[in-house]
């Protein structure tokens, strides 16, 4: 059938339970998608990655109808990990919470490269930079 | 309960950040929470696009100590605005709804043509079907084809006029199954339909079940007449239809032409294209003359713009 991209929505949702609640109620329901056919769908293919946050990006066209993808793991979570912090700052420009090495951002840029709006890996890191200097989080060499 | 949506519009570096605030302050283990990340701004095909991107949060408004959450997240989002561009916070009350349900208002029954008339699954019993009506029952779901979009009314109309009874239609790229039912509905002699998407010949097969239809839809998983199984008869003779429905964007109905779709086509068979943006007729235009199609109905609705051969 013929698809024309009328949105397309990005959530992070726990893995195998997604139900109608925010975000997911308002953010699809505005669109007038199928709540429960999504949640039903999400939840059987994120269900063998219980305990996880699973990323997922709902693509949806002019008629309504809609597709989804799962994403791999958020870049502020790779991000935390490779930083050894539980959280970034709330105050990312006045109180620095930790720091990341070029190489880990490397690691993470070349893992998250197929999810991110990035031509190429130089692209992706510094996307990945930026989330981690909005996180408080420094980048050293 | 109420909730308090937070939203921002930013630039895609910016949207990153915004979103990773809001799952950083407002993500609760229930799973519930976090960031909504919205692109739109596409182009009514849907592939070139200026993307505007909102990201959005919800916060439960009566819980303890959600003004100090929104104060923070306020807060949080002024910081960020020191280091990327962002819009202005913009901060609405919603109230609770049946979120499962409330997307169904935006369905209602739908004339199309003369005759079709689409009726969401829910509604079945309760709109009064007309002794000329041909009623199609749908459960909008995730495959295209909910009757909303000009291309799947401009096909309905188109198919009104040229699938006779008796027929053999083939609906390629079946989506919801929608065309595939209209066929049925119309007493075609048989029905095929495929999609590339196992979810949509899922749906078809699905909705046909809604419909009680007076004969069986026979729909695969394929990609064109590459998939032989269901391009040949047993005796290894090709396999052709009387009406041939094709509702795709105008590159894949190239495509398709290009892999020789029409072959298929029985002795004065005809096809049913839309799925065509008016800019782009052309592209099908040419690719139909190329292979000695000639164009005998035209029909318009909006930017769009269904074909028929003859």
């Amino acid at each position: 059938m013929a698809k024309k991209v009328k949105a397309i929505v990005k959530l992070q949702i726990a893995a195998g339970k997604a139900n109608p609640a925010p975000p997911v109620g308002p953010a699809l329901g505005q669109h007038g998608v199928n709540i429960m056919a999504f949640c039903k769908e999400y939840n059987a293919r994120t269900a063998s990655m219980a305990g996880t946050v699973v990323p997922v990006e709902i693509t949806i066209y002019t008629d309504q109808s809609f597709t989804f993808v799962t994403k791999t793991p958020p870049a502020a979570e790779l991000i935390k990990q490779a930083a050894g912090v539980q959280k970034g700052s709330a105050k990312p420009n006045q109180a620095p919470v930790g720091k990341i090495t070029r190489k880990q951002v490397r690691d993470i840029a070349e893992l998250k490269l197929k999810d991110l709006n990035a031509y190429d890996v130089e692209m992706a890191m510094r996307m990945i930079e930026g989330s981690a200097r909005s996180m408080g989080i420094a980048v050293t060499d | 309960m109420d909730w308090i949506e937070i939203s921002v519009q930013a630039d895609g570096e910016a949207a990153e950040a915004v979103s990773e605030l809001f799952n950083r302050l407002n993500s609760r283990p229930d799973g519930q929470g976090g960031a909504v990340t919205e692109v739109s701004g596409f182009d009514p095909v849907g592939e070139d696009h200026r993307p505007v991107v909102v990201v959005k949060t919800y916060l439960p408004a009566d819980e303890p100590d959600m003004a100090g959450r929104q104060r923070e997240i306020e807060e949080g989002l002024w910081h960020l605005g020191r280091i990327h561009p962002l819009g202005e916070p913009r901060i609405r009350r919603l109230a609770e709804e049946d979120w499962a349900n409330a997307w169904k208002a935006s369905y209602h029954p739908l004339r199309i043509g003369r005759r079709f008339l689409v009726i969401p699954a829910w509604q079945r019993g309760e709109v009064a079907v007309g002794p000329g009506d041909l009623p199609i029952y749908l459960d909008p779901g995730m495959a295209f084809g909910t009757g909303l979009h000009p291309s799947t009314r401009l096909c309905l109309r188109l198919m009104e006029e040229v699938v006779r009874p008796g027929q053999r239609v083939l609906d390629a790229g079946c989506g919801s199954g929608i065309l595939s039912i209209a066929a049925a509905r119309l007493v075609a002699g048989s029905v095929d339909a495929f999609d590339i998407d196992p979810i949509a010949v899922r749906a078809t097969a699905e909705n046909a079940a809604l419909n009680d239809l007076p004969l069986p839809i026979h729909v695969v998983v394929g990609a064109g007449p590459d998939a032989a199984a269901f391009w040949c008869l047993p005796d290894g003779t090709r396999r052709t239809w009387d009406v041939i429905v094709i509702n795709i964007l105008p590159h894949v109905i190239v495509a398709l032409l290009e892999a020789g779709i029409h072959d298929h086509l029985a002795p004065g068979g005809r096809l049913i294209l839309a799925g065509i943006i008016q800019e782009r007729e052309k592209d099908v235009r040419v690719a139909l003359a190329e292979h000695g199609l000639a164009v005998a109905d035209r029909l318009v609705e909006g930017d769009w713009v269904g074909l028929t051969t003859g």
